[in-house]
């Protein structure tokens, strides 16, 4: 009889709780992936603010091409020593990187890729990654008023940085607008938050990133200076001859 | 002379950089550094290298086209004054070297989509292995600093780059021979005195200085893989004709740059999480005679010749992997250096470098850069040589490196690191980018 009385009051919370995750997880991850790759291509200016532990703060600007969901070249524009590092993602996990100073460019071992790039606290995985939905298993764990947050698996046989992910998207138009990376520990030890988020020629975009480190106590801040999205890109930008030319 | 050559030349491309035009003029981009280099024999406390360098970085690009300069002045702190007449010279004081080490245009799509040409004073890089690239002959060596190795000199030439998919052909093509830039203790480096030297360079009409390469490059799943052809000449000198003396000193000697051709192959990927990498050159020297006379104490001087044509392989094969807490490991064996030349004179190199960043990549230590050369398997004890490097890199901000370390040379027999023994020095160097 016990069992019945507090039995009754869970029935409708269990109900209530399937209701309310009645969306399936991996359909919000799609669409999230979706709506951040929603544009036939883009090329964005972006300014990066490094913030150390001591509040010091250095600068740095980059160019980003994007086409598709599998191909992006990242360049450096500034400062004088890093002008010119390039960064190129291809499909199948095929990554060069282009270092002026020795003429070369070199692919990116595996080894590498959860490695940071050129100090900033985004990894070479994290530059390259295009669909959650494609790499991981997901399962929700909160839903609020306005948003869902997810936990996301890597795949079996996948070398990440995390366990898992927590994911916030937005209910209104499915953007992610947090991340949080957890290690074995359950601790998160690194944030992206997307901020600003705006629609810009009907693509929705986040004009400020801020990455976390929060076992170095470091952040990098992208802001988006300038957005052009549908430009018309050609596949020949996405190539190793594009990334050895200097800008 | 060379530096008003150079001066000219920089005047030049200044020049055409303003023809193009006041508005292009304007977006023309100026960067550069600024570099001081400091070091100290332990043993002597000689003062060395104590030099400044800056170099600038002119750029121009356009959709279609891209122009590249590279002028560099370094002067010496150390004067090389030696009679009161020369106190009215700056030239001794300070010496200085004003260098155009690159100064060329791109083309992109030049006539035809897929070809790119570049034009002009140049550093042709091939190979895919660290910094010791047997199959980059093309450009000399730049062996002014023996721990700077890999880099080398630019040279006039005409490259052409066709992109047939991913596959990329390059073809680079120059009427000019330059020889290789050697250290100015090159004699204690090579183990002896070579007495009193002359060289012939080759002559100045295309027959006799051109030359010309070819390069495959193409990806073969995780690999890039390239076969290549060069047709030259060696750009370290090689004695045709030696005098030597009944101590076996050289009393005198003849050098030439003779005709050569490299076969080669590289290619670099990975393997396992590892990066992997690997490169071969086949050198076949045009035959060239070489005399050598020896002083008899009876018989006086006894000629003798020969043929030098066997051809040669030097490679390399090199991994490397970043481990999870940030240490990066690098590991390369070498059969061959640059400087050395024969296949009787190839020596075996194993070459570590260790690093780990601290402090937001702020600080780097690299406790474990070594050279390890063994020139006789048979007698290692008697016959190995042994450079370490140990340095502490600090970027306090971006554009700004700082750097100690030492160097430490060790070994036995008749190799590069023993013959340099004495050499173990304290080195310091700061560079402010801009």
């Amino acid at each position: 009889m016990k069992r019945v009385t507090i039995g009754l009051p869970i029935i409708p919370l269990l109900l209530a709780a399937s209701l309310c995750f009645a969306v399936d997880p991996h359909d919000i991850v799609k669409k999230g992936d979706d709506v951040v790759n929603a544009p036939k291509d883009a090329h964005i200016l972006t300014t990066m603010t490094l913030i150390d532990k001591n509040g010091n703060r250095n600068e740095r600007t980059s160019e980003m091409y994007q086409i598709g969901t599998s191909k992006r070249l990242v360049r450096f524009l500034t400062p004088a020593d890093q002008k010119g590092i390039g960064f190129l993602t291809l499909p199948d996990d095929v990554m060069y990187l282009y270092l002026p100073a020795f003429h070369k460019v070199r692919q990116i071992a595996s080894h590498v890729k959860n490695q940071n790039f050129a100090g900033t606290d985004l990894t070479y995985e994290d530059l390259s990654e295009f669909e959650l939905s494609k790499a991981h298993q997901v399962e929700v764990v909160e839903e609020t008023k306005d948003e869902w947050v997810i936990r996301l698996y890597p795949n079996d046989g996948t070398d990440k940085d995390y366990t898992h992910l927590h994911i916030h998207y937005r209910k209104d138009n499915y953007y992610p607008q947090k991340v949080e990376y957890y290690d074995t520990s359950g601790s998160v030890w690194k944030t992206i938050e997307r901020k600003n988020i705006e629609k810009i020629g009907g693509y929705w975009i986040a004009r400020e990133l801020e990455v976390k480190n929060l076992k170095k106590n470091h952040a990098t801040i992208s802001t988006m200076d300038k957005v052009e999205f549908d430009v018309g890109l050609g596949d020949d930008i996405f190539t190793k001859r594009y990334l050895m030319r200097t800008r | 002379m060379k530096n008003r050559r150079s001066l000219t030349a920089v005047s030049i491309l200044l020049t055409a950089l303003i023809v193009l035009g006041g508005r292009a003029f304007a977006e023309v981009s100026v960067n550069g550094s600024i570099e001081t280099e400091n070091g100290l024999l332990f043993k002597t406390s000689l003062l060395q290298n104590y030099q400044n360098t800056l170099g600038i970085k002119l750029e121009y690009g356009a959709e279609k086209y891209h122009l590249y300069a590279n002028p560099e002045l370094k002067v010496s702190s150390l004067s090389t004054v030696s009679d009161l007449s020369e106190l009215q010279s700056i030239d001794r004081i300070a010496p200085y070297t004003l260098n155009l080490k690159e100064a060329y245009i791109d083309i992109y799509e030049f006539l035809i989509p897929v070809l790119d040409v570049r034009m002009g004073k140049q550093v042709v890089v091939w190979g895919t292995a660290d910094r010791i690239n047997p199959t980059s002959s093309f450009c000399p060596a730049d062996l002014s600093d023996l721990f700077d190795w890999g880099e080398k000199l630019g040279v006039i030439a005409f490259l052409m780059n066709f992109y047939i998919g991913d596959i990329i052909i390059t073809g680079v093509y120059t009427p000019v021979f330059t020889p290789t830039l050697l250290p100015q203790n090159f004699e204690q480096m090579a183990g002896t005195s070579l007495g009193a030297p002359t060289l012939e360079l080759p002559g100045q009409v295309l027959g006799e200085s051109q030359q010309v390469a070819l390069r495959v490059n193409l990806p073969i799943s995780t690999f890039d893989i390239s076969t290549s052809y060069y047709y030259g000449r060696y750009s370290i000198p090689v004695a045709y004709e030696v005098w030597v003396q009944t101590d076996q000193s050289i009393e005198s000697s003849k050098s030439y740059f003779p005709r050569l051709h490299v076969v080669g192959a590289d290619f670099s990927g990975n393997l396992f999480d590892l990066g992997l990498w690997g490169e071969l050159g086949v050198f076949i020297p045009e035959p060239y005679s070489t005399k050598s006379y020896y002083n008899h104490p009876s018989f006086g001087w006894i000629p003798k010749d020969d043929i030098a044509s066997t051809p040669y392989v030097r490679y390399v094969l090199g991994t490397d992997y970043t481990f999870k807490n940030g240490i990066y490991v690098n590991f390369q064996f070498a059969h061959g250096f640059d400087h050395e030349i024969g296949k009787d004179l190839l020596n075996d190199y194993f070459i570590t470098r260790l690093e780990k960043s601290f402090f937001d990549d702020k600080l780097k230590i690299l406790p474990l850069t070594v050279i390890f050369t063994v020139s006789e398997w048979s007698d290692i004890p008697n016959n190995y040589g042994l450079a370490w490097v140990p340095e502490i890199q600090f970027f306090p901000s971006d554009n700004l490196e700082l750097s100690t370390g030492c160097y430490i040379l060790h070994g036995s027999g008749s190799n590069l690191f023993n013959n340099l023994k004495d050499n173990d020095a304290l080195f310091f160097k700061a560079k402010v980018s801009f």
